[in-house]
């Protein structure tokens, strides 16, 4: 009896022990038998919205006005019996198993949305499945953060790790002063420290250092006879190994950063859906991304299957950015054969003279200031100086006619003496050549066929003849006035009985009753030199030009820049840059940025070409105006061919193709 | 005037050295072996002083001068005894606190007899004896000093057939060592 049961028992053990090894390798084997992998496809969530979204509005006729002419437009199908067109009833179709997908940039970004998959086979509840979605951009690939798949008894192994590692680290004393015998420590001080012994129940602040025992000891050193050291290297030990044994005790740690999902499935009835969304931002030339997954099946550290990689998911990326205008744009620009500039100088003559006295005041200074600019236009490479005017104005004191006079003689003074600075400064540019071509020599072929040196000719200075035309502007009152009105030394009332006396119309009766005012002297002293200034006109003509103006043209380089960043798919840059132009690239700017009233302010009134219907379209379409939208597509459409197919790029105009069934006799010729 | 003040500065050397007295170290034992005690109550003293850190210098006497007999002869037990010592301590740490080892010199002159068999020993013994042990501070001022060691010499002696009869068995001298051990309570101050 008592031998039977312990044969019973020993069955039951070992049909137990076989039963959990045996229950495990089974579904292993048929994981690996059938190469089992979740699969990829798109979020079947999202094509129910937009399907809602196409069977919301069950308007499936439509009216249009075609030039005048009123159309009816339906959704319809190609019986198959009769091969006629009828009318045609949405049915709901089961699985879309596409295995591609189109989604639009907006606003540089792009929402990449997809289902993991993974069938019931695969989970276990002592497993770790890892899935990694690799995405593929142009040649760049970047792995995604992994969704984890958790087993329960797998997350229990993980956290009785933790458990265990949790432990540890509570057994470890860090608090190195818990390892003195402060016991001792005290009695010892009691004894041999008694001073500090007194302080250590005083609150005031004591430097132990201070305090020495008896026979040397310093509480220091107490501290350090009374430490137990082999626990405290035991413990430090303990603390220094505590990532070795983290690693010990949890095989499998729990991640936590990186990772899109850490789940934890209790029941495996039905198969595992997770609804994956990326944002990436956009870049130029994208035009699709292709995602593939790849995964593992882990028991604690060990890697026990790797799944194959899925076939790629690829989502096609429509962005507005392709509608953009790059024909280059120019600014007109209107160029004149004449310049002018000008410069005043105030040259000092003693008073009622007209010859330059270069002693008197600023004169040098000034003088010399105009040469350098008569050289410098003299030498400008764009411009031949063509001629000078200088006019002379004088001080109101004394007579008119005498102060127009001596102004006339005194810009003529200016003139000569210009002149002459210009002769002698094309003599002495002469010389300088002529010296030149004095100490160089040049083989010459004589009539006679005979070679001999020869002198070489002078070149002629390239000092262009300048003529000098003087004027006289008389007494300077404008300059005057305005003077008086900036002065700040005098006050109000003297500037208001100043404009007064600018009422008289005599200017030297004027002159002779001012003279009686108190402010005058300061005005002939101060503002009255100011007023015997030379003004330099210099009048230039463009070289080589004949015409009076002409017309270039220029690039537009600011505009273009903004084009540049609009193909770039930077639109707020580019805004930045198109905004003030209100064209048609403006708009599609405005049109990626969602800024759709804007943008339908410019778009409506630009000619009706292709891409502008187009862009309405899309603007009608997102304000829910489905006849204006499908009016302005159709007219695209009709107007160029290629806008039926990239109506499927762009979600908004998707919508519409499926909702009335457009473009119909066109999937036809391509199926043809 | 300078009296008054000469004594003002008597006074206050006085109280600076009573208050030093106060605060200073406890350099000074005295205790008693709990051992001997319990061994027919050997009356024992043993004082000492540190002298640096690590040493003190210890001296001590015990005295047992009785006879333990209850009325019967025949049963008579004694282990009469003077003996003195002195001897130096070594302390690793600190004088009065942990391990020690220490030696010293003795003198003994015994009368041991009934305790075991009946033949009784008397004579002098001199020698010394080499210590080891580890004093526990109980408090401020008491230390239990355990300690055990051996000691051992030259000895003198006599043996008799009991402890009341003059029967000589035995007489000479001859080298001899004897355990012993220590449980003291000590006053420390």
């Amino acid at each position: 009896m008592h031998k039977k049961s312990t044969i019973l028992l020993v069955l039951i053990l070992t049909g137990g022990f076989f039963g959990i090894i045996g229950c495990g390798p089974t579904k292993l084997q048929t994981v690996k038998d059938r190469q089992l992998s979740a699969s990829l496809a798109l979020s079947r969530n999202e094509i129910a919205e937009e399907r809602k979204i196409i069977e919301q509005k069950k308007r499936d006729t439509i009216k249009l006005n075609f030039d005048g002419t009123e159309m009816i437009l339906m959704n319809a199908i190609q019986d198959e019996e009769s091969g006629e067109m009828v009318a045609h009833e949405v049915l709901n179709a089961a699985v879309i198993t596409a295995r591609f997908r189109n989604v639009a940039e907006r606003n540089g970004k792009i929402d990449l949305r997809f289902e993991v998959i993974v069938p019931r086979e695969m989970m276990d509840p002592k497993w770790e499945l890892q899935f990694y979605p690799d995405m593929f951009i142009m040649e760049d690939s970047t792995r995604l953060d992994p969704v984890i798949i958790t087993g329960t008894e797998f997350r229990k192994e993980q956290l009785r790790g933790y458990e265990l590692y949790n432990k540890y680290l509570r057994s470890i004393i860090t608090d190195t002063t818990a390892f003195i015998d402060k016991r001792n420590l005290n009695i010892w001080i009691a004894r041999n420290i008694p001073a500090l012994y007194k302080y250590h129940n005083d609150s005031s602040y004591v430097d132990t250092a201070h305090f020495n025992s008896l026979f040397g000891p310093t509480e220091k050193e107490a501290i350090r006879h009374y430490t137990s050291w082999h626990r405290r290297h035991y413990h430090e030990k303990r603390w220094k190994n505590r990532n070795k044994k983290f690693h010990q005790l949890v095989k499998a740690p729990i991640q936590t950063e990186g990772v899109k999902m850490d789940t934890v499935i209790r029941d495996i009835d039905s198969c595992f859906v997770y609804t994956y969304t990326q944002t990436i931002m956009t870049r130029p030339k994208l035009r699709k991304v292709d995602i593939v997954l790849s995964g593992e099946i882990f028991q604690q550290d060990q890697r026990l299957y790797t799944m194959p990689r899925t076939e790629p998911l690829t989502f096609y990326i429509s962005s507005l950015s392709s509608f953009v205008d790059g024909t280059e744009r120019y600014l007109t620009k209107v160029l004149e054969r004449r310049a002018a500039a000008n410069t005043a100088c105030y040259v000092d003559f003693a008073s009622g003279k007209s010859d330059i006295d270069m002693t008197l005041g600023h004169n040098e200074e000034e003088m010399g200031r105009i040469r350098g600019n008569i050289l410098t236009l003299l030498d400008n490479k764009e411009f031949d100086l063509d001629s000078i005017i200088i006019s002379a104005s004088a001080s109101p004191e004394g007579t008119t006619s005498m102060n127009g006079a001596l102004a006339s003689r005194r810009a003529a003074s200016v003139a000569k003496y210009f002149d002459n600075f210009i002769k002698h400064y094309r003599d002495s540019v002469q010389m300088v050549l002529d010296h030149e071509a004095r100490n160089s020599f040049a083989i010459v072929l004589g009539d006679d066929g005979t070679e001999r040196a020869g002198r070489v000719e002078a070149k002629k200075a390239d000092i262009p003849e300048i003529t000098f035309r003087s004027r006289s502007n008389g007494e300077n009152w404008p300059l005057l006035t305005f003077l008086v009105d900036e002065d700040t030394t005098m006050t109000e009332k003297d500037k208001r009985s100043f404009l007064k006396y600018l009422e008289i119309p005599n200017v030297d009766e004027r002159e002779k009753k001012m003279q009686k005012e108190g402010y005058y002297r300061y005005m002939r002293q101060n503002l009255y030199p100011r007023l015997r200034t030379v003004r330099f006109d210099f009048f230039l003509a463009r070289k080589g030009m004949v015409k009076d103006t002409v017309h270039t043209t220029e690039l537009d380089t600011v505009y273009m820049k903004g084009v540049e960043l609009l193909k770039e798919r930077d639109y707020k840059g580019a805004l930045g840059y198109l905004r003030d132009y209100r064209d048609y690239n403006t708009a599609i700017a405005y049109v990626s940025l969602d800024y759709n009233a804007s943008a339908m302010a410019i778009l409506q009134e630009l000619p009706k070409t292709a891409p502008v219907n187009y862009m309405l379209a899309l603007l009608y379409a997102r304000n829910d105006d489905d006849q204006k939208a499908v009016q302005h597509y159709m007219e695209a459409c009709r107007q160029d061919h290629s806008y039926v197919f990239r109506g499927n790029l762009d979600p908004e105009i998707y919508v519409l193709i499926q909702r009335y069934g457009l473009n119909k006799e066109d999937d036809e010729y391509s199926d043809l | 005037m300078f009296r008054i003040l000469r004594r003002k500065t008597t006074v206050a050397i006085v109280a600076l050295f009573a208050s030093s007295i106060c605060v200073s170290a406890q350099r000074y034992s005295v205790g008693t072996n709990t051992v001997d005690l319990l061994s027919l109550g050997t009356v024992n003293a043993e004082a000492s002083i540190a002298v640096s850190q690590h040493y003190s210098i210890h001296v001590g006497a015990e005295i047992n001068p009785w006879t333990y007999h209850n009325g019967d002869q025949e049963k008579q037990v004694q282990a009469r005894q003077n003996s003195y010592w002195g001897g130096i301590r070594f302390w690793p740490w600190h004088v009065y606190s942990g391990w020690w080892a220490g030696i010293d010199g003795r003198y003994s002159i015994y009368n041991l007899g009934g305790i075991i068999k009946r033949e009784t020993e008397e004579g002098d013994a001199y020698g010394g004896g080499l210590y080891g042990g580890y004093s526990i501070m109980l408090n401020e001022l008491w230390n239990l000093d355990l300690g055990f060691g051996v000691w051992g010499g030259y000895k003198k002696y006599t043996t008799y057939a009991c402890p009341t009869c003059g029967v000589i068995l035995d007489k000479g001298e001859k080298v001899f060592f004897v355990p012993d051990a220590r449980i003291a309570i000590q006053l420390i101050f």
